[in-house]
């Protein structure tokens, strides 16, 4: 995705440049640039570069999460598809950022139809997150509470998204702290517990050590907390009608920002408690074994330290690695032989 | 019973395949990107020319069509207008020479004909040449500078793309020239030029891209423009 949004970017750069070096017309009206011209090579890069932020991090959840709840994903096939509808349809989506610009009414609801597609996908991740807690033994350690601050930041993001792509909606929220809301719940709310996920995962084969669990998880919970009431009490303002990137706002929105004042340092409290449990695991936190989390992918078979190439030799890869759980076919056939031997005993 | 040895590469000693393999894909994601940024640099031209804000799409000289400009436009000021269409296909045509001969020579490669390899590599390299002069002389020539409208502005990033293409040619032309000299590339060890063959056919896409843009659009269709105002200070 970075690969194809990323150029658009680049040279909207380009052409600013050469508009204020070279004095050519690519923004500037007076010699027929146009502005939108920059909007719609900048929202070509900037809608795909969400989903370059969010993937990541619901594969990072999906990757821990059979191994903390010791089943198979719900459908592996339903996750890749829906990443790679995502990829597909994130590059045809970007000018539901241009609704209220005027710049092209009549391209509007095609994009409105773009946009409410790709929720399609979005939500086949949601999906495959959900069928995997549905009925797993849920291990609950320090990564799998970060999974579960995902999915619920994720599932809020993702149904506000739905509200701010239909352009009637879209009218009045545009331009409102609603939509600051929402892609803080998509990107932050997604990001930032999706990478504290994978370091708490990852942390003892990095380091060696297990990353204190108590610690952690009061700074996990205390930034998630601060987290829902910075940007809950950002969508209040937002549906009161507070314009976003004011400085001077209306008495009226006073009590609403006070509340995300006080949730945004809540979040830094939650932050710094994470990065005391971090540097203090480093230093001298429980010594790791090199599979503390009983996972089955590769690089936990491996020892910790990781030794030069990964492995002494080469491994022989004897199962699928989301397994958990899946009967051993052999054992599954004699345990009905022994039902059936069972049954028939109890006949006689 | 036979049994077969895979090529393996002299510099790393991995199999070739493999490292054709990856190299391949490598390539394949460096023409998505390039693709990317040549899309970025259509619709700029083609929105602009479709917008023409301000009625400022034309050069300020150009009040015809690129087809009777030559002719028919004063020889005194305002001087700039359209630029001839020619020279935008010439230098397309020296590119997908250049690409033929490389073609040529990854061919040879293949068969075994190392002197069609030199032959086929070298002279794509002096084509490519040839191609970076004339677009050089193009752009030295055109009648009408970066700031004389959208057209101007436009056509100019167009040009400098190619520049950038087709140094990028020479790199690799050079490269595949300079391992064929040394016996790197080979029957067994072709893939490099391979590669190289394939990203030259992308660049004369690309490079077709902006030919049919400065032939076919050229006057803007929008005789209504809309009126905007300015950045500048008054």
């Amino acid at each position: 995705m970075g690969l194809y949004a990323f150029p658009f970017y680049q040279y909207s750069q380009i052409l600013g440049l050469a508009d204020r070096v070279f004095s050519t017309s690519f923004f500037d009206p007076l010699n027929g640039g146009s502005v939108w011209l920059y909007e719609n090579l900048f929202w070509l890069l900037g809608h795909p570069e969400v989903y370059v932020i969010l993937i990541p991090s619901m594969a990072v959840a999906l990757e821990l999460m059979p191994v903390f709840l010791r089943k198979p994903l719900f459908s592996f096939n339903f996750a890749v598809a829906g990443i790679v509808g995502v990829v597909a349809l994130s590059g045809l989506v970007w000018a539901h950022h241009m609704y209220m610009t005027g710049w092209a009414p009549a391209a509007n609801y095609p994009f409105m139809l773009s946009t409410e597609l790709i929720s399609i996908p979005v939500g086949f991740l949601v999906l495959v997150a959900i069928g995997t807690f549905w009925r797993g033994t849920a291990w609950t350690r320090l990564p799998l509470m970060a999974v579960y601050a995902v999915v619920f930041n994720k599932m809020i993001g993702g149904v506000t998204g739905v509200y701010l792509s239909d352009v009637p909606a879209d009218q009045y929220f545009h331009g409102s702290m609603f939509v600051v809301a929402h892609f803080h719940f998509m990107l932050m709310g997604a990001g930032l517990f999706g990478a504290m996920a994978g370091i708490a995962f990852y942390f003892p084969k990095m380091t060696g050590r297990i990353l204190d669990e108590r610690i952690g998880s009061i700074g996990l919970w205390t930034a998630f907390i601060g987290f829902q009431i910075t940007f809950m009490s950002m969508f209040v303002a937002g549906l009161q009608g507070q314009p976003r990137r004011v400085l001077d706002f209306d008495d009226q929105f006073n009590l609403s920002n006070w509340i995300s004042t006080i949730g945004a340092y809540i979040i830094g409290i939650g932050m710094l408690i994470f990065l005391a449990a971090i540097i203090t695991s480093w230093r001298s936190g429980v010594i790791a074994s090199s599979n503390p989390w009983g996972s089955k992918s590769l690089e936990w078979q491996t020892a910790t330290p990781v030794p030069l190439e990964n492995f002494p030799v080469l491994p022989v890869v004897t199962e699928r690695p989301y397994d958990y759980g899946v009967p051993d076919p052999y054992v599954a056939e004699f345990d009905s032989m022994d039902e059936d031997l069972t049954e028939k005993a109890g006949t006689k | 019973m036979s049994t077969s040895i895979l090529p393996v590469s002299p510099t790393t000693g991995e199999p070739i395949a493999t490292i054709a393999r990856r190299s391949r894909l490598g390539l394949w994601l460096l023409i998505v990107a390039d693709i990317a940024g040549t899309i970025a640099l259509v619709i700029s031209y083609t929105y602009l020319w479709s917008l023409n804000v301000n009625g400022g799409w034309a050069p300020p000289g150009a009040t015809l069509t690129a087809s009777q400009t030559n002719t028919a436009l004063p020889t005194t000021p305002p001087k700039a207008t359209f630029a001839a269409e020619w020279p935008f296909w010439a230098i397309f045509l020296v590119v997908v020479v250049a690409a033929a001969l490389m073609w040529f020579g990854y061919r040879s490669a293949r068969r075994g004909n190392h002197a069609g390899l030199m032959v086929g590599a070298g002279l794509s390299f002096l084509v490519t040449v040839a191609a970076l002069v004339f677009q050089w002389i193009q752009i030295s020539t055109f009648p009408f500078d970066a700031g004389d409208g959208a057209y101007a502005s436009a056509v100019l990033l167009l040009c400098a793309s190619n520049i950038f293409h087709l140094l990028l040619l020479l790199f690799l032309g050079m490269g595949i020239f300079m391992r064929a000299r040394k016996g790197l590339i080979d029957k067994t060890n072709w893939y490099q030029a391979q590669l190289t063959s394939y990203y030259m056919t992308w660049v004369c896409v690309a490079f077709l891209l902006g030919a049919i843009l400065t032939t076919f659009l050229v006057v803007s269709p929008n005789t209504d423009p809309a009126i905007f105002g300015t950045f500048k200070q008054q």
